[in-house]
């Protein structure tokens, strides 16, 4: 099979599943193209996932294997991250690897020194309710473990 | 004498010393509260705190006493707005979804089993929410 162009992976959907809740994720190849595709490159991924603990109502994961461990710089930054988007922030100082986000409420990238920026990759698809209340579940609950594929059909 | 509390989170115990001196009428209001019990969870927005809301002493009209931003190791803050009482076990700060900064007050230190008792609140990020009772020390 060839591979794909960027043109191509325009509207690639991946598979994300947290604590037994799934669903699809739309990514944004054209914000993202660099980022997107080492994500792509990554899967499938499973990660433990953990509530934040400077940045509010979102849940992370680090990632130090494949692509997206090494993915260079941020395209189309963002501070705040919307409900059902899923961010990463490529590797820093002080901070190798990359760390995989997604929000389930009021969210805003910070560290301890202040508000930082990340990479939004996409969004989860219409109907991901129960995805949204898994994520919400680790503030009361504890770490879990995120799954993300490519998804069937994409 | 001062007054002092004792915490039992999840079967670790340990005593606080509330500062009533620099914190008069908010060490008056929480003591009066007391005894407390909640579930303490991880803080979402503050750093390396656990935290449990109580609910009547809820009050945004409450001047807030002895005032810290950055939360002091061993520290119990206290923000009247939200009835939030924080416990940090490391790098925390007052702050929420609107202000990457603001205040609390210094309401208590914990004095004994420092160690073990800020391991539980650590804990409360992977494993989630743990029983809390806050309890006058007088009262044992």
């Amino acid at each position: 099979m060839a591979e794909k162009t960027g043109d191509d992976r325009r509207g690639t959907s991946i598979e994300l599943t947290v604590s037994g809740a799934s669903a699809r994720v739309a990514l944004w190849d054209d914000l993202a193209p660099q980022t997107v595709a080492a994500l792509l490159e990554s899967l499938p991924l499973e990660a433990p996932l953990q509530h934040c603990k400077w940045s509010g109502s979102a849940c992370f994961a680090d990632v130090s294997k494949g692509a997206i461990a090494g993915v260079s710089g941020l395209e189309s930054p963002v501070v705040s991250i919307y409900p059902g988007v899923l961010a990463v922030r490529p590797p820093a100082p002080g901070a190798p690897g990359a760390e995989l986000l997604i929000a389930y409420g009021d969210a805003e990238y910070r560290w301890p020194d202040g508000r930082r920026q990340v990479t939004p990759v996409g969004e989860l698809e219409p109907g991901a309710g129960a995805v949204l209340d898994a994520l919400a579940a680790t503030a009361a609950k504890g770490r879990t473990t995120i799954r993300l594929r490519l998804a069937e059909g994409r | 004498m001062p007054k002092r509390i004792r915490l039992t989170l999840d079967g670790v115990e340990a005593v606080a010393r509330l500062n009533e001196e620099a914190a008069p009428e908010t060490v008056a209001k929480f003591w009066a509260a007391l005894p407390v019990e909640e579930t303490l969870r991880h803080v979402r927005w503050g750093g390396e705190a656990g935290y449990i809301l109580i609910r009547k002493l809820a009050d945004k009209t409450q001047p807030i006493e002895n005032r810290i931003s950055i939360y002091p190791p061993a520290s119990i803050g206290f923000r009247p707005e939200h009835g939030e009482v924080a416990f940090s076990y490391g790098q925390a700060q007052a702050r929420d979804h609107v202000r990457p900064a603001t205040w609390a007050c210094h309401l208590a230190t914990i004095e004994t089993n420092v160690d073990a008792f800020f391991a539980k609140v650590r804990a409360t990020r992977a494993e989630g929410g743990k029983p809390i009772r806050l309890a006058r020390e007088e009262s044992r």
